[in-house]
C-alpha cells in the first residue's frame, strides 16, 4: 500500500516545546496535520486519511516501547494520530495502539487515557498465530492483532540508532509483529528487516509510517542513552517505508557526524537491509531519488 | 508437537505434578506476567562499554545491547547487567522413562523428572519441540519451579534423575546448574539432553554436577549445521570430546533426515570420528525424523536408511548402536559386544535388564559400560 512511493515528509517545529521543555500537544498535532497534508497533497487531513483508511477498517498503530518511557513512541504523538483519524471519521473504537506486551505499553505511558484509543499488548490480545509465516530468511508466527484484528497498519516507530541494525525507525519496529525477533539480529539484521517488511500480510496492511523524532537518539540505541538523545522536535511521515528509513538514517548520520561519532558504516552497522528492501520492491533506498518534502523548520 | 507437549503436561498432572505444570496454552497465548518469575543474574558473560555485554555461554557469543536479548531469547541485558529470564520458569514438566531421552546405558527402566524452559541457541528447521524452543519465555505458559522444588518432586515421585530436556538446557544454564546441585544433595542425578552448543568453561561447570549428557549430533558437515541449525559443527565436536574426557556418561543421537545428513560418506566419517575420538563404547542412536517446523517437505526417514546407518556405525567399530522411533526393532536392545547376548531388551519404553548383572553380561561376564545404579 505504498501509495506515495519515494516521498517522505520531514517536519520540524523549533517551537514544539513549551517553556517547561515539554512537548506542546497542540503544536505536535498541528505539525502532524501539516505533514499528512503535504504527503498527500491534500487540502485537509480528512482527504489524506480517506486514501489510507477505507470506511469501516480497523486500524492498528504499532508503536515502539522497548526503551521505556524516555525513548518510546510518545503518547502525545499517538494521541495526535488518533485525533486526526477521528476527525476523518475513524472512531477510537476502531483503533488499537499495540506493541508486544501490555507491560511495556504501560511502562511507556501508552494508556487509553493518554492516547485516546485502546492500548493492547500482543500478549493479552490473542498472542501469535500457531502457523509459521515465511518471507525470505524469516519464518515466524505473527501477532494475531496484525493478522486478524486490523485491516490497516500504521507504524509509529522512534527515530533512533540501533546497536545491531544501524537504526530502528520504521521497518525495524516491525520486528514487534513476529514472535522470534531475537533470531534475526545477525549480519546487521540483513536481510531480516527487509524480509519481515516483505511478509505478505505486512506488505498488504502497512499503509503509513511515522517516525517519532520529538526526542531522537544518534547512538547507544535501542535503549535510552541520555548522552546521545537530542530534541529533534520533528517527525517523518511517508507511505514508503524504505525511503522513510533512509531519510531517518541521514538525520542520524548528520547528528553522529556533528557529535564526532563514526558513521554507521564505519561502526560496521550500516543498514544494508535498506538496499535489500529496495530490491524487494518495498521502496526507495537511494537518497538521491527520494523526494524529501520539508515542512515547518525542515529536516 | 503441541499435542505431545500437552500430553506430557496432562501426564504430569496425572502423576501428581499438577502444581508444577500449568496447562500450556500453546504458542502465542497469553502468558503469565514476568513479575511472577525471578530475574536472576546470568553467568558467563563479559561487560563491554556503553552497557553492552558479550555472552560467553555458547559459541554464538552474542553481543547484546541494553534492553536487548541474545539469540536464545531468554538472556537479557538490563542496564549492563546480564540476566536470565528463565530461572525456575518451567514450561514443561513430566515424569518420563529415561529411555525417552534417550539414555540407554543410564539407569535402565528408571524415570526422570523432565523439565524445560523456553528458548534455544540454535534454530533447527526440523525442531521437534519448536513451540517451546523457538519462543520467548513470556510467550508461553510456565510455572515457577525452583531448583529445590524440582529435587523434592523427583524424590517424591521416586525418580532417581532430573532431565533437562525438550528445549535447549544450555540456555537455562543457571537454572540447570542450581537444580543439579539441589538434586545431588538428595542423591538425585542430573542429565542434560542438549545440542552441545556450549563453550568449555560453562560446560566444565556443568560436568561437575551432571551425571550424564546426551548430545544431538545433527550432522557431520559445517554446511548442514549452518543451513539447517543456524549453529556450527566444530564447537559441538569440541563439547563431545570434553564431556568424554570428563567421564560424565555420554550418549549421542543423530536424527537422520533423508537426503540431508544420511549420506554414506558423511556417516562413515562421523562414526569413525566417534570411535576414534570418543571411544567405541560411546552409545550412538540413529533416530527417525518426522516432518516438523520448517522442514515439512521431506518424508519420514525410511527404516532402510536407519538400518544402513546402523551397519555403517557397526562397521566403524562402535559397540552400541541403536535405532530410535522404531518401536519393536531389534536395534532398540543392547547386545554384549563380546558374546552377542541381549543384555537389555527394549520394546519402546518397556525394558528388561535382567541379563545385565552388576554392569556385566549375564552370558559371558563382559563388562558393559554405563551408569547402572
Amino acid at each position: 500500500m505504498n501509495i506515495f512511493p519515494g516521498k517522505v515528509v520531514a517536519a520540524r517545529d523549533a517551537k514544539l516545546r513549551g517553556a517547561d521543555g515539554a512537548v506542546r500537544p497542540p503544536r505536535l498535532a498541528d505539525l502532524l496535520a501539516k505533514a499528512l497534508r503535504r504527503l498527500g497533497e491534500a487540502g485537509d487531513t480528512r482527504a489524506f486519511w480517506s486514501r489510507i483508511v477505507k470506511p469501516g477498517a480497523k486500524v492498528g498503530l504499532k508503536v515502539n516501547c522497548l526503551a521505556g518511557a524516555r525513548l518510546s513512541t510518545t503518547p502525545q504523538l499517538v494521541r495526535a494520530v488518533v485525533a486526526s483519524l477521528a476527525e476523518a471519521g475513524v472512531p477510537a473504537g476502531d483503533i488499537v495502539v499495540w506493541d508486544r506486551t501490555a507491560r511495556e505499553l504501560k511502562a511507556a505511558g501508552l494508556t487509553s487515557q493518554a492516547t485516546g484509543a485502546g492500548c493492547r499488548g500482543t500478549d493479552e490480545a490473542g498472542g501469535y498465530e500457531t502457523a509459521i509465516a515465511s518471507s525470505g530468511e524469516v519464518g515466524s508466527c505473527l501477532a494475531r492483532i496484525l493478522t486478524r484484528d486490523i485491516g490497516v497498519l500504521i507504524n509509529i516507530g522512534v527515530l533512533k540508532d540501533h546497536d545491531l541494525s544501524g537504526v530502528s525507525i520504521g521497518m525495524k519496529n516491525l520486528y514487534g509483529v513476529i514472535h522470534n525477533p531475537n533470531k534475526y539480529h545477525d549480519n546487521a539484521c540483513d536481510p531480516y528487516v527487509a524480509d519481515v517488511a516483505n511478509l505478505p500480510v505486512v506488505r498488504a496492511k502497512l499503509a503509513l509510517t511515522i517516525a517519532d523524532g520529538t526526542l531522537a537518539q544518534c547512538h547507544g540505541g535501542p535503549a535510552f542513552s541520555p548522552a546521545h538523545a537530542w530534541e529533534y522536535d520533528g517527525i517523518l511521515v511517508g507511505t514508503d517505508p524504505v525511503a522513510l528509513d533512509r531519510v531517518g538514517c541521514e538525520i542520524i548520520e548528520r547528528r553522529r557526524k556533528a557529535r564526532g561519532l563514526p558513521s554507521l558504516a564505519e561502526a560496521k552497522r550500516w543498514p544494508k537491509w535498506l538496499a535489500t528492501a529496495a530490491s524487494y520492491g518495498l521502496g526507495e533506498a537511494d537518497l538521491a531519488r527520494v523526494k524529501v518534502l520539508e515542512e515547518g523548520d525542515g529536516m | 508437537m503441541a499435542c505431545e507437549r500437552r500430553s506430557f503436561l496432562k501426564a504430569a498432572a496425572a502423576a501428581g505434578l499438577a502444581a508444577a505444570a500449568a496447562p500450556c496454552r500453546g504458542a502465542g497465548q497469553a502468558a503469565e506476567e514476568a513479575s511472577e518469575f525471578p530475574v536472576k543474574p546470568a553467568r558467563h558473560f563479559v561487560a563491554l562499554p556503553e552497557k553492552r555485554v558479550r555472552c560467553e555461554l555458547c559459541p554464538r557469543k552474542c553481543e547484546v545491547a541494553d534492553r536487548e536479548r541474545g539469540y536464545c531469547g531468554v538472556r537479557e541485558n538490563r542496564g549492563g547487567d546480564y540476566t536470565t529470564l528463565v530461572w525456575g520458569r518451567a514450561c514443561s514438566l513430566n515424569i518420563d522413562p529415561i529411555e525417552k531421552k534417550p539414555l540407554f546405558h543410564f539407569l535402565p527402566g528408571a524415570t526422570a523428572l523432565s523439565v524445560a524452559t523456553a528458548g534455544c541457541n540454535m534454530e533447527c528447521k526440523f525442531c521437534q519441540n519448536w513451540e517451546i524452543s523457538q519462543f520467548r519465555p513470556e510467550q508461553i505458559a510456565a510455572s515457577f519451579m525452583p531448583p529445590a522444588r524440582l529435587a523434592e518432586l523427583a524424590a517424591a515421585r521416586g525418580a532417581p534423575a532430573i532431565a533437562y530436556t525438550y528445549s535447549e538446557p544450555v540456555v537455562f544454564f543457571e537454572y540447570m546448574y542450581d537444580a543439579a546441585v539441589a538434586g545431588n544433595a538428595r542423591k538425585i542425578k542430573s542429565v542434560m539432553i542438549s545440542n552441545g552448543y556450549i563453550l568449555e568453561p560453562a560446560l566444565a561447570e556443568l560436568c561437575d554436577v551432571l551425571a550424564a549428557v546426551k548430545i544431538d549430533l545433527k550432522g557431520f558437515t559445517e554446511k548442514f549445521y549452518k543451513e539447517y541449525t543456524k549453529g556450527e559443527l566444530a564447537p559441538v565436536l569440541a563439547a563431545l570430546k570434553y564431556v568424554a574426557k570428563r567421564r560424565v556418561w555420554l550418549e549421542i543421537v543423530v536424527l537422520l533426515i533423508p537426503s540431508l545428513n544420511d549420506g554414506a560418506a558423511e556417516l562413515t566419517e562421523m562414526c569413525a570420528w566417534i570411535a576414534g575420538e570418543l571411544g567405541p563404547d560411546t552409545p550412538l542412536h540413529f533416530s527417525r525424523y518426522h516432518p516438523m517446523y520448517k522442514l515439512k517437505n521431506i518424508p519420514p526417514t525410511p527404516l532402510q536408511s536407519l538400518e544402513r546407518a546402523h551397519a555403517v556405525a557397526k562397521k566403524a567399530g562402535l559397540n552400541y548402536v541403536y535405532l530410535g522411533n522404531v518401536a519393536g526393532h531389534e536395534a532398540e536392545s543392547t547386545y554384549c559386544p563380546q558374546c552377542g547376548k541381549a543384555v537389555i531388551t527394549r520394546y519402546g519404553y518397556r525394558v528388561d535388564a535382567r541379563a545385565l548383572t552388576d554392569g556385566k553380561c549375564a552370558g559371558c561376564g563382559a563388562p558393559v559400560p554405563g551408569v547402572w545404579e
